[in-house]
């Protein structure tokens, strides 16, 4: 599957460019919390990374929706070939999402038990405004693995015929409904979030949205060439010390010949989340795979997220700099796998494969390579 | 009726079987100690884990010829009873939380059954259980019938308490009582699958045919 086009809305800002320079330059963008605008109060003082521009008085759908939008704006403007495809009879679409428009439901006086789901909406919403007619169209919810579930599903409709493009698009904004949620689960850093630091305290949410455009026809600069995800049962909220699953899911996309040269971490900075991976990543790669990651910087994007990791991947190959972990200076001890952190070198020789991995709440694992074929 | 298998290139067999779930649970199930703070669950994952507990009793060969290689769950309507109950009870709760997740159901499903593999969590409104089958359909032809399952439930309300009808479609699984799964006709049709109606015409033995809409249908074996 190649891709065709791309495009974010982070708390860096417009664009997949401003998400990679907010990288490379170490900023950490997330900001005390603002609740002006929210339906409720949250129970937290937590800090957020938000979007920089948040109309006022809209519906959290519409807020998604318009996110959405510019993302696939910026695929067409990356490259004239996204349009036609954007139109073709043979598109499907994916909306990635863990909680979708729920902020927009729950607060209301008059709250029941709804017989229709929250991100349907969102994606109902987004189809009718961008104007595109898919063939297919659904909504993955596979908790912070909901991108690679999505590129999962994608692979199948392609490789069955049934389309020769898919677009999934992936959004999730933060109000008190989730941040009351973490807040309950103890799960957020009190200062920054340091990933593989010995003193990681936990996350920091994000607003995310953005788009990713897929073709069977080699239009695009980089492709996806293995894909694979697996849930477990260990726990709700973390995966068992081992990592069987993620070892199981980096084992089937990597081999001698597609080792990658570059890991971007789920990372989310929480003591259980980032020994896994250590525990994983070194003692498959050893010290050989140099290991990165961006929820320091822009925050956790939930459902989201793995699209923005893919996104961050995909300006790695195009520009051959690769960011650090800015907010972390030293690694914790015992750890074996090799990080990008403080003050590491950007250049890390030629980048051409990529993993990216997700673990999400419910034993949710992901993994994909995506491989650099050429400039657009 | 058309004969599916010569109408089609691809047909696979399928087992459907159904339970309801009171709720909240009124005693310690069986599988507690498998699953660490039962009593925490959401209702939705408390019925669906206990409808496989009670499908892996019924037949024990049977059960372990179902067994799946993937879990796609239907999640119609989402995690609406568990966000209704994470806002009502104060939204200060961890474990009433983490049911909100429309996936979560997954992570005790497989702590039950030990299993692993892949799960797709899959959401389409009104139309979430018919593409459940499509997406199946699809899954099956492409992995020459791979077992796989298909796991929907269904808060009903019931005098002054509620159940959930929970149902497991089991794919590339040829038992007893089971349907012939397969594409009859190529129009898609705005049809919406109604999971109640379905299971009322799988469990009536003398309708031989079920119109899944998607051109999908379930054909009685005799």
């Amino acid at each position: 599957m190649y891709i065709v086009g791309y495009g974010c809305y982070t708390a860096a800002g417009k664009g997949a460019h401003a998400l990679y320079q907010g990288l490379l330059s170490g900023r950490d963008f997330c900001s005390p919390l603002d609740d002006s605008l929210w339906p409720a109060k949250p129970m937290t003082g937590a800090r957020l990374c938000f979007w920089p521009e948040t109309p006022p008085g809209r519906s959290q759908c519409d807020i998604l929706v318009q996110a959405l939008l510019e993302s696939v704006e910026e695929c067409v403007k990356k490259n004239p070939n996204a349009e036609a495809i954007l139109k073709s009879e043979s598109l499907g679409v994916i909306y990635a999402s863990t909680k979708g428009c729920i902020e927009d439901f729950v607060w209301q006086p008059d709250f029941k038990i709804r017989s229709d789901d929250t991100l349907t909406p969102v994606l109902d919403l987004f189809i009718k405004q961008s104007g595109i007619q898919p063939k297919l169209k659904i909504c993955v919810s596979n908790a912070c693995s909901s991108l690679h579930g999505s590129v999962f599903l994608a692979k199948n409709w392609i490789e069955s015929g049934r389309v020769r493009h898919v677009l999934i698009v992936a959004a999730d904004s933060i109000g008190p409904f989730v941040v009351n949620g973490f807040s309950a689960l103890k799960t957020f850093a009190e200062t920054r979030v340091t990933p593989f630091a010995k003193d990681r305290q936990g996350i920091q949410l994000g607003d995310a949205a953005g788009a990713v455009l897929l073709s069977v026809d080699p239009h695009g600069p980089a492709r996806i060439t293995a894909i694979d995800i697996e849930s477990d049962g260990f726990a709700a909220t973390r995966s068992d010390q081992e990592g069987v699953s993620l070892r199981k899911v980096v084992h089937a996309v990597t081999d001698d010949v597609s080792r990658p040269d570059l890991i971007i971490a789920h990372a989310t900075g929480t003591p259980a989340n980032d020994c896994v991976e250590d525990r994983v990543y070194g003692s498959i790669f050893g010290d050989s795979v140099p290991v990165t990651c961006i929820k320091w910087s822009i925050g956790h994007g939930l459902g989201a997220s793995g699209a923005m990791d893919l996104i961050a991947a995909l300006e790695v190959l195009e520009h051959q700099k690769v960011f650090a972990i800015e907010n972390t200076a030293a690694v914790e001890p015992g750890f074996t796998a090799r990080y990008l952190v403080k003050g590491s070198s950007k250049d890390q020789g030629a980048v051409n494969r990529i993993m990216t991995t997700t673990m999400g709440f419910g034993g949710m694992h992901g993994a994909l390579i995506v491989q650099r074929v050429g400039k657009l | 009726m058309k004969d599916p298998v010569s109408t089609n290139d691809f047909v696979a067999h399928a087992a459907a079987r159904h339970f309801k779930i009171e709720v909240p649970a009124l005693i310690e199930p069986v599988w507690a100690a498998t699953v660490a703070r039962w009593h925490q669950l959401d209702e939705s994952t408390y019925a669906v884990v206990e409808a496989a507990y009670r499908f892996s009793q019924l037949n024990t060969d049977e059960w372990r010829r179902v067994w799946p290689k993937t879990i796609w769950l239907a999640a119609t309507g989402g995690s609406n009873a568990a966000d209704y109950d994470f806002v009502a009870n104060g939204s200060r709760s961890p474990s009433r939380f983490v049911g909100t997740l429309p996936s979560i159901r997954s992570s005790s499903l497989a702590l039950m059954m030990n299993w692993r593999g892949p799960v797709m969590c899959l959401l389409s409104g009104e139309k979430t259980l018919e593409q459940g089958f499509e997406e199946m359909y699809w899954h099956l032809r492409a992995r020459k019938s791979e077992p796989a399952w298909l796991v929907t439930s269904t808060r009903i309300a019931k005098e002054n308490k509620f159940e959930h009808l929970v149902s497991f479609f089991c794919f590339g699984s040829d038992l007893e009582g089971g349907f012939i799964f397969s594409k009859m006709s190529e129009q898609r049709g705005e049809h919406s699958l109604n999971h109640l109606n379905l299971v009322a015409h799988c469990e009536n033995t003398k309708t031989n045919q079920i119109n899944i809409g998607l051109g999908l249908t379930l054909v009685r074996k005799t």
